[in-house]
């Protein structure tokens, strides 16, 4: 009896790990790197930059093979911007202005990837505003008293840090844009290097300040050129996603205009769990993909996380 | 940091203004040596430190921390602004680091001496 327990568990197990990887969130948050997802690439080390120097010798060591992230508004310092200025800057094109590239060598080709992304707008409400003021006068008040020993509350400044960090993701408004292009070149040279890929990306988001909701607007355009499948295709969707401490539930509606096949598609996907501990998850999803004619569906699993404490909500980048 | 050397005028009251750059979080500990008790401490903004006839026989010590709570560098500048309470600046003195990690909090200390003009 305990035997046969264990099978079928480990068969809902295998059934829900096969079905929850045919559908799942296209993610419509923008890529933290535009440059190296065109690449399809993770570069193993990257080059951050801080200073114009140091981005001049990290754009040579470019041209070797390698990859850089840098955000050129702060290669300086700004000694008259203060953090309540900074909250209440709702135009932020230069300030988060970040570009990344990476360079590497297949057997046949030398590539190139560039990418660019920026919070153009950025905008708080005023009692999200007035949170973070009153959570910036406790981090204060934590860096100027000193226990009987003459320390600091590293702990409770920590925590407050924390604090800080989760108003600064609600009560907000935001608009981001990316774009990216990949360039292979045959010879091996940069100057016979021909764009083989690019995308521009466009996500606005909005995190009401009372709820745990999130919406995500997404518009993206991707093509390919000169690579063995062309693809040139327009997304737009829409996503909502719910999240508590034990349940999370994400619907996401993305529709693509696809100019290489002259067609309309979309996907569809709801994800839905629940934490039961540490370690399980009860975890539901339905939906369907671009290139899928019938719906998937996925009544009920189990998901067992031996390392990560929750089963989070999300996918591959479509 | 070397003790630096203000020099005001002695009809005016002198104030201190504090600037945590870069969008950091930071708060400062002002107190004059010998003292028990800091004069004041948190923000700092247009605290006036005394008429600058008054100023030259002391000594003020300044503690400054700052968190590192910017994720987009970890670069920290600090500004400390002499000015009357009027508004003219009299001196800045601006201290520059930077802390190795994200959320690393740098303590900086700074003596300042007075001087009449």
């Amino acid at each position: 009896m305990k035997r046969s327990f264990v099978i079928i568990f480990i068969l809902m197990l295998a059934r829900s790990t096969s079905l929850a990887q045919e559908i799942s969130l296209s993610q419509l948050t923008m890529p933290s790197s535009p440059g190296w997802v065109l690449a399809d690439k993770a570069p193993a080390s990257i080059e951050k930059p801080t200073t114009p120097r140091a981005f001049g010798v990290s754009l040579l060591n470019l041209l070797q093979g390698s990859a850089i992230e840098a955000t050129p508004f702060w290669f300086s310092n700004k000694p008259d911007l203060e953090y309540q200025d900074w909250i209440r800057k709702k135009s932020l094109f230069i300030e988060t202005l970040n570009i990344s590239a990476a360079s590497y060598k297949t057997d046949s080709n030398s590539h190139l990837s560039l990418g660019l992304r920026s919070q153009v707008i950025r905008i708080y409400s005023k009692a999200q505003l007035e949170k973070l003021r009153q959570q910036e006068d406790k981090i204060i008040d934590l860096l100027v008293n000193r226990d009987a020993n003459g320390n600091l509350d590293l702990v409770a400044i920590g925590k407050a840090h924390d604090e800080l960090e989760k108003i600064q993701n609600r009560g907000i408004f935001s608009v981001e844009l990316a774009g990216a292009y990949l360039g292979q070149s045959s010879t091996f040279t940069f100057k016979d290097l021909q764009s083989s890929k690019a995308g521009l990306w466009s996500n606005i988001r909005w995190s009401p300040a009372n709820s745990q909701l999130d919406f995500v607007a997404l518009a993206r355009y991707a093509w390919s050129v000169n690579s063995l499948i062309d693809s040139t295709y327009f997304d737009y969707g829409l996503s909502l996603n719910y999240e508590t401490k034990k349940f999370n539930v994400a619907i996401e509606y993305v529709n693509r205009r696809n100019y290489t096949a002259d067609n309309n598609t979309h996907r569809f996907a709801l994800l839905a769990n629940y934490q039961l501990n540490e370690h399980i998850a009860i975890v539901g999803s339905m939906g369907k993909n671009f290139d899928t004619e019938n719906t998937v569906f996925t009544l009920f699993g189990l998901n067992i996380s031996l390392a990560s404490p929750k089963t989070p909500i999300g996918g591959d980048e479509d | 940091m070397p003790p630096v050397t203000i020099t005001l005028r002695k009809s005016k009251m002198v104030a201190i203004t504090i600037k945590i750059g870069n969008a950091q979080i930071g708060g400062s500990i002002l107190q004059f040596d010998g003292d028990e008790e800091p004069f004041a401490k948190g923000r700092i903004k247009d605290v006036e430190l005394g008429k600058g006839s008054t100023l030259p026989a002391k000594q003020l010590e300044i503690e400054t921390n700052v968190l590192d709570s910017n994720t987009a560098t970890n670069k920290i500048v600090i500004r400390h602004i002499f000015h009357y309470n009027e508004g003219d600046t009299i001196d800045t003195i601006t201290i520059e680091d930077e802390v190795e990690d994200h959320r690393d909090i740098l303590s900086c200390k700074a003596t300042y001496l007075f001087a009449e003009l």
